[in-house]
């Protein structure tokens, strides 16, 4: 069966709230237990939305990146109380070691959200959010996300019409290559200008570019929001009071047990699993209505 | 075609005056940024903190690019090549660090001028990464290619098509090795490691210097094949719809 993913079809505003705050956080607070909840709701979310074989194998693509941050965090950091060993002279600390583990977590976690934030805003939507700020760039990303895939075809359709005829005889493949390059080239740059002056006439630059698609902020997307808003402030709080934090130099040591600092925690918990609590709310609600045929 | 090459009227001429105006906005509110996250911070984030900086350093080339006055006309060719960039990037997609991206960048940097360089640098890092992926280095990738075709725009544009191919093959290379590898590789290790050091930084370029070596040999080699046919194309184009005389006069 395919799973519909009720996050997606929230405004992009909302969507990009979310993912904003949770990459922003993953990259802002070093902190191994907020680092964790964070790598493991992306990995649920990532679960949901491209399935197991594709989560896993992105994970373990994940490995090198692990090892290799933690071998330059202990090769190159000498800060730290407890030495494990020496290396050539120079002391290899296990705080650093720690620091490694940290920032690995960090990385994929930063990495399995972006894998998330691929699925969920596909490019219209970016264009929906950014199109205001820069027009003429937005306008630019468009036309060559549609002119890549058209660039393509018309490359095909160059070296078809050359087989044809029987141009591929006789001269070297790269000759060949470049002849069709050269076409499809001359081709797309006509067509763009052609295509510009046709815009022209159809009245651009006259108004505000609208959009394809219509994305309306509803009631959900404001209730939604609305418990983004209130969990990312609470933890934000938290955060911003010193009461989750963590300290790797000169000896490790994480604070996480005030009565503020497990709120946040708590906090940051609930945020992060929202995308999957609408999910699962919409799976429970569709298993009733079935139930009830 | 032989009318093109005659012309003189560069494409696109940036003023110096805008130069130094962006370079200024540049060099103020990028160690504002830097002073905010040794003084807020502690000095401690880092990625954060440099992602910040390649974030501000992109928006303001971009709003200016907004900011000129584009035609329809000029947005179109500037996605097309664009467009191109993308597509040839993914045409190599095999063989790592060979791809004519940076070639086809600095082409539109010499031909369109500095702003439009840049734009077409930025744009290509981003689209690419819709098909690729996005990622934490997007924006490090947007400023790097973006620098790179701002940078040809300024020494080039003035002479547009009729630069000789060997200098803007040296200064592929160079580019390629020295700025965006540079870039490139710091962006790596301030993602690998929250507290870099020099010895750290170091060994990063090291590793990294077989893999910029080979992308600054493909750009050379890219330029050197690219470079003439192309701006003898773009010249055609500027010739036979005219638009030499409705952007050169603003």
């Amino acid at each position: 069966m395919e799973r519909r993913d009720k996050f997606s079809s929230l405004h992009p505003l909302t969507q990009m709230l979310c993912f904003s705050y949770v990459l922003i956080m993953s990259m802002f607070v070093m902190h191994p237990v907020m680092l964790f909840i964070s790598l493991a709701s992306a990995c649920i979310y990532a679960l949901y939305l491209s399935g197991t074989k594709k989560m896993l194998s992105l994970l373990f693509a994940m490995i090198p990146v692990i090892i290799l941050t933690v071998a330059v965090n202990m090769l190159f950091n000498h800060r730290g109380e407890s030495i494990l060993f020496y290396l050539s002279g120079k002391p290899v600390t296990r705080e650093a070691m720690y620091f490694g583990f940290t920032s690995s977590l960090m990385l994929i976690a930063v990495l399995m959200w972006f894998s998330c934030y691929n699925a969920v805003m596909t490019s219209e939507k970016q264009m929906y959010l950014f199109g205001k700020l820069l027009p003429s760039f937005s306008l630019m990303l468009t036309m060559t996300l549609r002119l890549v895939p058209d660039f393509i075809r018309k490359i095909n359709e160059i070296s078809n019409a050359q087989k044809g005829f029987g141009a591929e005889k006789g001269s070297s493949k790269l000759k060949n290559g470049m002849s069709i390059l050269s076409t499809a080239v001359t081709c797309a740059l006509e067509g763009a200008v052609i295509r510009a002056d046709s815009m022209k006439s159809r009245g651009y630059g006259c108004e505000r570019r609208t959009q394809y698609t219509r994305f309306v902020f509803k009631s959900e997307d404001k209730t939604v929001s609305a418990l983004l808003l209130l969990f990312g402030a609470v933890c934000a709080y938290s955060v911003i009071k010193g009461a989750v934090y963590c300290e790797f130099y000169p000896t490790f040591s994480v604070n996480g047990t005030s009565a503020l600092s497990i709120t946040g925690i708590f906090a940051f918990i609930l945020f992060c699993n929202i995308p999957m609590t609408l999910n699962f709310s919409e799976d429970i609600k569709w298993q009733v209505i079935k139930s009830r045929i | 075609m032989q009318v093109g090459t005659e012309q003189k009227k560069p494409y696109k001429r940036m003023n110096i005056k805008k130069v130094i105006v962006t370079v200024c906005v540049i060099f103020v509110l990028i160690p504002c940024l830097i002073a905010l996250g040794m003084t807020v911070w502690d000095d401690k984030k880092y990625y954060l903190v440099s992602l910040g900086v390649m974030i501000l350093s992109v928006l303001p080339l971009l709003i200016r690019f907004e900011k000129s006055g584009q035609k329809a006309r000029e947005v179109a060719l500037l996605s097309v090549m664009t467009a191109l960039c993308v597509a040839s990037r993914a045409a190599f997609y095999m063989i790592p660090q060979f791809k004519p991206t940076a070639a086809i960048i600095i082409i539109s940097g010499v031909f369109f001028g500095a702003e439009a360089g840049f734009t077409v640098g930025a744009c290509t890092a981003l689209v690419s990464n819709f098909f690729f992926g996005q990622g934490p280095w997007t924006p490090w990738q947007m400023f790097a290619f973006g620098v790179v075709g701002f940078l040809a725009g300024v020494l080039f544009s003035k002479k547009g098509d009729k630069n000789p191919v060997l200098l803007l093959c040296i200064f592929g290379g160079i580019s390629v090795m020295f700025i965006y590898g540079i870039i490139m590789d710091t962006a790596s290790l301030l993602l690998m490691s929250s507290h870099p050091t020099l010895e750290g930084l170091f060994t990063v370029y090291a590793t990294g210097l077989p893999f910029n070596a080979a992308h600054a040999v493909s750009t050379v080699i890219f330029l050197l094949l690219l470079s003439k046919p192309f701006l003898k194309k773009l010249c055609r184009i500027r010739n036979k719809f005219g638009i030499a005389e409705h952007v050169g006069e603003q």
